[in-house]
């Protein structure tokens, strides 16, 4: 009873800490003080999710990034060219993850693949609006993670980048071997 | 992904409940904004101050000052120079109305005699519209109208002190709590629509905000033009003729014809000088002049485009449903209906494959 009085007492206050810890460890927020984090913490929303349920789909319209708080969620992709489209698990997400940060800087952004709910999922939402409030109230705190977003943008580009030429290769090897 | 299916259709269905749910009630909000007397507009009207007031917030905020104390900072300062404005204009304004009020038989007398000579100069329009007796009719309104507003001047005034008292009080807290707010009713948004409803959200804020600012910025400006203007042609009732001008210039295409009348009536019955005559038309078509050429294009054209055709139909709807008021909210709500609808019609067509 005594437990359970101190449980639901704190548990927000758990949670606050939680989501705070979460924000501070993000690749994208390093390097922001304290009350920087907080004043990001008042800029994002807190979204649940049912397993099973889609945290967004291939081809909708995409506002922002998701990190992970709790729970797993499968990222895949269909080839909707083909009649009967199957989908392709790219990875697994687990609690600190964070995925779809390149609609915070693409105007109309179509999401490239679909994020779909393994279990409970509790994410933390950062989207272009709050982004611009940043901006907005707080210019230095905005460059600061607008910098860091550049910086996940250019890595994941030169992966793909990597990715193109080791392809490339893999064609030609298969090119030569079938002539 | 198959086996997600049926679960999915529970989910989608759940979801659908969830955002019956939300629709009703922002619905039953906005029911309640329009029966509780002068909750709307004083609602309104906080919406204005907020929007007028969230750039400088933000300015004081991006100079290291808290935002609880930006606020209360702006509020105190505003607050004092409004009391200090008041305090010079207040004896103004009640001089004039009382003036206004004095003269004001003189000046439907004057009508009268304008609208007489109107229908002696088209005797063949008799033939058209019967003996309708259309000075008569206008005497009538007039004279009732007249003393019925200044009867009942003290009234509306008390009763728009409860907006005038309530309005700031939202305001604070929209400005303070607004970010904290909205977040907690998006909260309520099922997951499938959060992030259209969050990006519409943003869309329609800013749209509004803009278009809010810049009409009042561009009243504000005629306003003073005006008066400007009618003071150095020493020109009766100068400041209350400029303040309905400013007024009047928010409902668009009509208004600036509107804000003259009154003019050109006192100009027309006092038989005014011609040269000061062509002064006072010089005067207001120099406010739209600098309106049209200068502040439309640099400040208002950047906000929604509508066209006259749907302008015109929202201030006639705006006019049927809340009178003069109606008239002046119904561009920023058709403006905020449009990117709504945009925006859905976007999501709904483009963007779901």
């Amino acid at each position: 009873m005594v437990d359970l009085f101190w449980q639901n007492f704190f548990r927000k206050d758990l949670q606050e800490t939680q989501i705070l810890e979460l924000l501070k460890n993000c690749y994208l927020f390093e390097g922001l003080s304290r009350r920087e984090i907080r004043f990001l913490r008042s800029n994002v929303h807190i979204r649940d999710y049912k397993p099973g349920e889609f945290i967004f789909k291939q081809g909708d319209l995409g506002v922002g990034m998701y990190i992970v708080l709790k729970g797993h969620i499968n990222i895949y992709v269909e080839d909707r060219s083909s009649e009967e489209p199957e989908p392709q698990i790219i990875t697994n997400l687990k609690e600190g993850d964070f995925f779809g940060e390149s609609a915070l800087v693409d105007s109309n952004e179509k999401r490239t693949a679909s994020a779909l709910a393994q279990d409970q999922v509790r994410c933390v939402g950062f989207f272009k609006p709050d982004l611009f409030e940043i901006i907005e109230r707080n210019p230095s705190t905005g460059v600061k993670i607008v910098l860091r977003l550049c910086e996940v943008l250019g890595r994941r580009l030169k992966e793909t980048g990597h990715k193109i030429t080791e392809l490339r290769k893999e064609i030609q090897l298969i090119a030569q071997q079938s002539e | 992904m198959k086996p997600f299916s049926s679960r999915q259709k529970k989910l989608i269905r759940e979801q659908n409940i969830q955002l019956t749910a939300f629709v009703g009630l922002m619905f039953l909000f906005f029911l309640m904004l329009i029966k509780i007397e002068s909750l709307l507009p004083s609602f309104l009207l906080a919406f204005v101050i907020s929007y007028l007031f969230s750039p400088i917030v933000n300015y004081l905020e991006r100079n290291e000052f808290k935002r609880q104390i930006s606020i209360s900072l702006l509020f105190i300062i505003t607050g004092g120079l409004l009391a200090l404005i008041t305090s010079i204009i207040s004896p103004m304004i009640s001089q004039q109305l009382t003036l206004l009020q004095l003269d004001s038989p003189r000046y439907i007398e004057g009508t009268m005699r304008i609208i007489k000579g109107f229908e002696s100069r088209f005797v063949f329009l008799n033939d058209i519209i019967g003996n309708y007796d259309f000075g008569k009719q206008v005497e009538d309104f007039l004279r009732s109208n007249m003393g019925s507003f200044f009867e009942s001047l003290p009234k509306i005034v008390s009763k728009s002190l409860t907006t005038l008292i309530l309005a700031p009080f939202f305001a604070f807290f929209m400005l303070r709590d607004g970010n904290k707010m909205s977040r907690k009713m998006l909260a309520l948004v099922p997951n499938r629509h959060f992030e259209l409803i969050l990006n519409l959200f943003h869309q329609i804020n800013q749209q509004l905000g803009g278009f809010i600012r810049a009409r009042l910025l561009e009243a504000a400006i005629v306003g003073a033009v005006v008066w400007f203007g009618l003071w150095l042609i020493s020109f009766p009732y100068a400041p209350l003729l400029a303040v309905f001008a400013a007024l009047t210039n928010l409902i668009p295409y009509v208004g600036p014809i509107i804000g003259a009348v009154p003019a050109v009536i006192i100009a027309l019955i006092n038989s005014t000088p011609s040269i000061d005559f062509v002064l006072m038309i010089a005067t207001y078509g120099l406010a739209q002049i600098i309106d049209i050429f200068f502040i439309i294009p640099m400040v208002v054209a950047r906000i929604v485009d509508l066209h006259p055709i749907t302008v015109v139909v929202a201030i006639i709807i705006g006019s049927q449903f809340m009178g003069v008021l109606g008239m002046i909210i119904a561009i920023p709500v058709a403006s905020a209906l449009k990117v709504t609808l945009i925006s859905i019609y976007d999501h709904l067509v483009e963007f779901k494959s």
